[in-house]
């Protein structure tokens, strides 16, 4: 199952020169899910990324950074101290260049395991943007759903007027 | 020097100090029904207090502290309890530095609660360039998922019956 809610929260550095900006999204249901976002950096070789989640909720949790079609880096989350989660760095990782300005593609894989309750992932973005990437799966869906009560309903008054 | 000057210079001394810790802030959670977390940034020393309200039909809270630094000096401290009650004080968290460059601090606990009550936990400690993430996630009583089991099969019990009808 698909995220149902993607609440947005720009996390701003109270007093310091920190900011991150940080995104919620919630899986309702148990099962493998895949959430994609838009991220762009805002200066060469400084955009920290990270995507995560805790174990209870999530038993893995992986993204893909994507330029189009091309796959720029994937990197698979370990679990440590409670938490699961996935980091990349355009610091460190000296192989890889994020052209700032340019919007990427997030791709964030995972399965949830939350029981009687919604499981949380976060993703945080140092130095850069994120946004979320409206879902042309719900809106198909919010479709089906109405032309099945159009028909249950023409069905219904077909029968009573027979 | 009367006493009232003398008071006055305590109080003034007790503000000077707490002005000391560079992000002392407060959020709150409210009544935790459903998983919330937050992220906050923090550089400098720190000191985060969040208040939450466990709902009854809940018997306990998952409490989970993810913490990065982008320099590599990060301290977090991790205290829990209600009022004036400390009931975990100074768990440090625990961290490494990932293959990133980054120093990660990481800690999650299941804490059994009472539902109804208020609780507040406090982040403290010292970071370079760091965002944390809090996450609490409410442990259903076992008599919630019980109910919610029970009415999913009266639902196919009732499902069955207007079929065979």
């Amino acid at each position: 199952m698909k995220n149902i809610l993607v609440a947005a929260a720009m996390a701003l550095g109270a007093t310091t020169g920190a900011q991150a900006a940080s995104l919620t999204f919630a899986e309702v249901s148990s099962g493998n899910f895949l959430e994609s976002f838009k991220v762009t950096a805002s200066a060469p070789d400084k955009l920290v990324l990270r995507v995560s989640g805790i174990t209870s909720q999530f038993s893995a949790l992986a993204f893909g950074l994507w330029d189009g079609s091309t796959l720029v880096t994937n990197v698979t989350g370990t679990a440590f101290g409670g938490n699961t989660f996935a980091v990349f760095s355009d610091k460190t990782n000296t192989a890889i260049s994020l052209t700032p300005g340019k919007t990427y593609t997030l791709k964030i894989t995972g399965t949830s395991i939350a029981t009687g309750n919604t499981a949380l992932g976060t993703v945080v973005v140092s130095n850069g943007t994120v946004s979320p990437v409206p879902e042309p799966e719900s809106y198909a869906m919010f479709l089906a759903g109405l032309g099945l009560m159009g028909a249950i309903a023409r069905r219904r008054s077909s029968k009573r007027a027979a | 020097m009367n006493l009232s000057v003398i008071k006055k210079l305590a109080v003034a001394v007790s503000i000077a100090v707490s002005a000391v810790a560079a992000h002392a802030a407060s959020y709150s959670f409210d009544s935790l029904s459903n998983t919330q977390s937050k992220n906050v940034n923090v550089s400098g020393d720190f000191s985060d207090t969040f208040t939450f309200t466990l709902p009854s039909t809940f018997s306990g809270v998952q409490g989970s502290y993810l913490a990065f630094d982008y320099g590599s000096d990060l301290i977090a401290n991790f205290s829990f309890g209600t009022g004036s009650n400390t009931l975990v004080s100074g768990v440090t968290l625990s961290s490494n530095t990932s293959a990133a460059g980054i120093d990660i601090a990481s800690y999650s606990h299941k804490f059994n609660l009472t539902g109804g009550k208020t609780y507040w936990f406090t982040l403290a400690g010292s970071a370079t360039d760091a965002n944390y993430t809090v996450t609490l996630a409410p442990v259903p009583e076992p008599e919630t998922y019980a109910l919610m089991l029970a009415g999913l099969g009266l639902l196919g019990v009732a499902a069955r019956r207007r079929k065979s009808k």
